[in-house]
């Protein structure tokens, strides 16, 4: 018993409490290797810098997948570090990366699919392999480029016409008055893409207006309105083995991604500010 | 005589769709369906196979994603950004440096068929350290220039080429998106740009036969001719080359002597012509209509100008250069050889591309994401507008970030989006360059049109009928009349309003000078003309600060038909159309506001986005 009052044993005792009441305040000393934490701090910078770049904040998916792609990094980072490679440089960091990548995404390249697989893909993913909706629509164009009294006074017109089932007639119109099983592809193309996100809440076989798009102001009679059909596999079985291997290469880098973070527990302390 | 009826018969419609040996200008459109739709796409786009893109920053946008992307698919880039096109363009062609093609990924892969060759082996370990824009960089630029490759891998070369066309024709859809089939032919002795890009009419049966000229195997264009006409006679394919900035060609892109030194010789304007049918003039390295040295009188002239050097940036510029580096002054001194050697050398049509080596064929001011991945819109790379180019010692001048174009597209005047309908498109010039905005051109010139012509719903049927289209000729005025130039100009349907519609008129002077004048022939918001000038300027909506401006002015549709009020019927003259949008934010501004940046006062923060037609061109 005489060791218990052994100087050297009443230090050690008492660091081994400062370390543990330590550990318990700050708690990393003792972090084992493989955790991985990200601060509210670092959440918050990397909103910030997607909003810099889009003029937005990330949306909750988005937000996800940013700081899903900074934990790879970090990942990708210490594995560098344990083969060696100790530089702490961003473009040091992604080409770390990317070399990891090219081991996995190699092995994706020489996937072939079943042609189960392949069906089961074209069914999951059948909205990408029906044709476009088809439009058929009639249209009457004025040109903005006049007095606002001019303008208001011709569409006044052009809806007492309306009313009275009278026929209605616009400006020389840039684009054609007369539009029979467009896709929207085309529609997008050539009327813009502010007509074209309007033409799918139009209503019927009536004239609708004024619609405003980039080129000026129309009144629209929307005939049909065709949804796309979906193409039969044996047509585009091609295209999809394409795609299919272009998704599997993506998946089987993300599995192994996902592998990599299986070995690391991971932390993120959300700021806050981000409610979720 | 029956035997021979055929062969006449084709060499009748074979003049008349070139449009000479008529007596009358009468179209030779007006019995077949004519193009009622303009396509819009890019001819030049680099990805990660080319040998400066990889190293650049953009490592992982190949051929695929590339043409996935024009296509409207969301990619994402090195920094990990998924991004994606505003809307999809209607062609594209992955037009890759066949110098070292593929190369570097194989490389940075340590893939075993480039990893066998010493220099292979030796390169890859740099690449490994991070040295690849520093060292390796600099030596495939003495490779290129002295045309003496360390490493030369036939084998591997028709690997990267072939992967390349099955990218194209994986992703080519006739009718909705065509993938054409292209690489670019990238000389530059002493540092002097005389890059081509090669287009292929055929797919992958006939593009797959050969293998793409490169520097190394020739620093001469007319090599590269030579090498067309071969992949001719092979396959029986078509084939064209678009050479693009004169700007930094020291002098050479339209001299009056080859590059073996010998002054250019009737043939060589045949053999030019027949192989190099139009020029892209305005791309991300400037923009090469004219210059403020060679047109002091035209208010439009300097933008987005880019003349300190050649591509190397080692060999300083000099005054005699210009004359023979830009479009306007390049066809005025077509038409002066033509008089000297029976052929004219320079009668090009004109279109933009971007030149973008990121993978993204993208021109939008608001969101320009640079030509390199290293000049990405990051806040990391918030300085992107200071950075200079190239990163290399030794170079009499540099670039700077900020002076970048965020350009530029071709418009093509084909009957279908097809390879086929768009090449030949091409082929005849009926074709027009836009710096990234999608305004619909019409153009047509005869001496039969009428004022009211213009303003028909169907001018263009009358104006395929009663003339020609942009790219054609007109010739022998009947006499006491002038030629007639129909234009017809809607904005793009998502852009900015128009300012206006100006001819480009462009002769040689009785005595020999090259002679130019530039009318307004059509401006918004009921402006008066008077003596071909229009009374005040546009003016301008834009919020630098805010980076915004609104279509509050301008006008949405332009049309008119011109009488060319100085005409001389014994002279020999070209007619081209610019049109200008109205004054819109820069990419600098976008970055200014976004990425918090304070640029200095002469970097431009606003500019008016133009389209340049190919010319009309008479002959009396």
């Amino acid at each position: 018993m005489k060791f218990l009052r052994e100087p050297f044993l009443h230090f050690f005792i008492l660091g081994a409490f400062f370390f543990g009441l330590y550990e318990v305040v700050n708690p990393t000393i003792f972090a084992p290797k493989n955790q991985i934490t990200i601060e509210a701090g670092r959440v918050i910078s990397l909103i910030e810098n997607f909003d810099k770049k889009w003029n937005r904040t990330p949306t909750d998916s988005e937000l996800v997948g940013l700081v899903d792609n900074y934990i790879l990094e970090e990942i990708y980072y210490r594995k560098a570090l344990e083969f060696g490679l100790d530089k702490n440089d961003v473009l040091i960091r992604r080409r770390l990366r990317q070399k990891m990548e090219f081991l996995t995404s190699s092995i994706a390249a020489q996937l072939q699919p079943s042609d189960e697989e392949l069906i089961e893909y074209y069914k999951k993913n059948s909205q990408k392999y029906s044709k476009e909706n088809s439009y058929s629509f009639e249209q009457v164009y004025i040109n903005r480029d006049r007095s606002s009294d001019d303008l208001s006074k011709i569409i006044e017109q052009i809806q007492i016409s309306l009313a009275d089932g009278l026929e209605i007639k616009g400006d020389l119109s840039p684009v054609p008055l007369v539009v029979e099983n467009m896709s929207k592809h085309q529609v997008i193309r050539i009327f813009g893409k502010r007509f074209s996100e309007q033409l799918d809440d139009l209503p019927s076989n009536q004239w609708i207006g004024p619609v405003e798009s980039g080129l000026g102001i129309h009144f629209i009679f929307l005939e049909n309105l065709e949804l796309g059909l979906l193409q039969e596999f044996e047509e585009i079985q091609e295209q999809v083995k394409q795609d299919w291997v272009f998704e599997k290469s993506k998946e089987t880098l993300r599995a192994a991604q996902q592998g990599l973070k299986d070995e690391y527990i991971i932390t993120i302390n959300w700021p806050e500010s981000v409610s979720n | 005589m029956q035997k021979l009826l055929l062969p006449i018969l084709a060499g009748i419609t074979l003049c008349s769709s070139v449009g000479f040996a008529e007596e009358k200008s009468y179209s030779p459109y007006a019995e077949r369906a004519y193009p009622e739709n303009v396509y819009f796409g890019d001819t030049h786009l680099h990805t990660s196979v080319s040998l400066d893109a990889y190293g650049d920053g953009n490592t992982k946008v190949g051929p695929d994603e590339a043409y996935r992307w024009a296509k409207g698919e969301v990619i994402a880039s090195d920094d990990g950004m998924p991004t994606r096109i505003s809307r999809p363009l209607d062609f594209l062609m992955v037009a890759d440096h066949a110098e070292y093609m593929g190369l570097v990924p194989a490389l940075a892969r340590q893939d075993e068929i480039v990893m066998k060759d010493p220099e292979g082996a030796r390169w890859a370990k740099m690449i490994a350290e991070g040295k690849i824009a520093s060292h390796v960089f600099s030596e495939f630029i003495i490779d290129v220039t002295s045309n003496k490759p360390r490493m030369a891998n036939p084998e591997f070369e028709m690997q990267t080429w072939n992967m390349i066309i099955d990218a194209a024709e994986a992703n080519n859809e006739p009718g909705k998106f065509t993938a054409l089939i292209g690489f670019e032919y990238s000389p530059f002795p002493d540092g002097d740009n005389l890059h081509r890009v090669v287009v292929f009419r055929d797919d992958k049966e006939k593009a797959s036969q050969v293998k793409p000229i490169s520097a190394f195997d020739s620093n001469d264009p007319e090599d590269l001719w030579k090498w067309l006409q071969a992949y001719e006679d092979k396959t029986g394919g078509q084939i064209l080359a678009i050479p693009h900035n004169g700007n930094i060609s020291g002098g050479n892109m339209f001299a009056l002597s080859t590059l073996s030194g010998n002054p250019i010789t009737k043939e060589y304007a045949e053999t030019r012509m027949r192989w190099e049918p139009i020029y892209e003039v305005t791309q991300y390295k400037g923009d090469g209509e004219t210059h403020p040295f060679l047109s002091p009188d035209d208010q439009f002239a300097d933008f987005e100008t880019w003349d300190k050097a050649n591509l190397a940036m080692l060999k300083p510029h000099k005054d005699e250069f210009y004359k023979h580096e830009y479009a306007r002054s390049a066809l005025a001194l077509g038409l002066d050889q033509e008089a000297k050697l029976g052929t004219n050398p320079f009668k090009f049509g004109m279109i933009g591309a971007t030149d973008s080596h990121t993978g993204f064929a993208q021109t939008a001011e608001d969101n320009f994401l640079g030509k390199y991945g290293v000049a990405s819109p990051n806040p990391e790379n918030a300085d992107r507008w200071k950075k200079e180019w190239p990163p290399v010692e030794g170079t009499v001048a540099k670039m700077i970030g900020w002076e970048s174009q965020s350009a530029g597209y071709a418009g093509v005047w084909a009957t279908e989006n097809t390879r086929e309908a768009l090449w030949d498109a091409m082929k005849r010039k009926e074709v027009y360059a836009t710096t990234g905005p999608r305004m619909t051109v019409r153009m047509f010139g005869g001496f039969d049109f009428s004022g009211s012509d213009a303003h028909r719903p169907d001018m263009a049927a009358i104006g395929y009928k009663k003339g020609v289209p942009m790219g054609g000729d007109i010739m022998k005025a009947p006499a006491g009349r002038a030629p007639t130039i129909m234009v017809s100009v809607s904005k793009d349907p998502d852009g900015a309003n128009l300012d206006r519609i100006q001819i480009v008129k462009g002769w040689v002077g009785a005595d020999g000078k090259l002679m130019e004048k530039i009318y307004d022939v059509a401006v918004s918001d009921g402006r008066e003309i008077s003596m071909g000038k229009v009374s005040s300027p546009v003016g301008s909506t834009v919020d630098v600060e805010d980076a915004s401006y609104t279509n509050t002015i301008g006008d949405a549709v332009l049309a008119v038909t011109w009488v060319d009020p100085d005409f001389d019927a014994s002279v020999s003259s070209f007619y081209y159309s610019r049109i200008l949008e109205i004054p819109t934010p820069r990419w600098t501004a976008y970055d200014q506001k976004r990425l918090g940046v304070k640029m200095p006062d002469n970097v431009p923060m606003i500019l008016q986005e133009r389209a340049y037609t190919s010319p009309i061109w008479y002959t009396p």
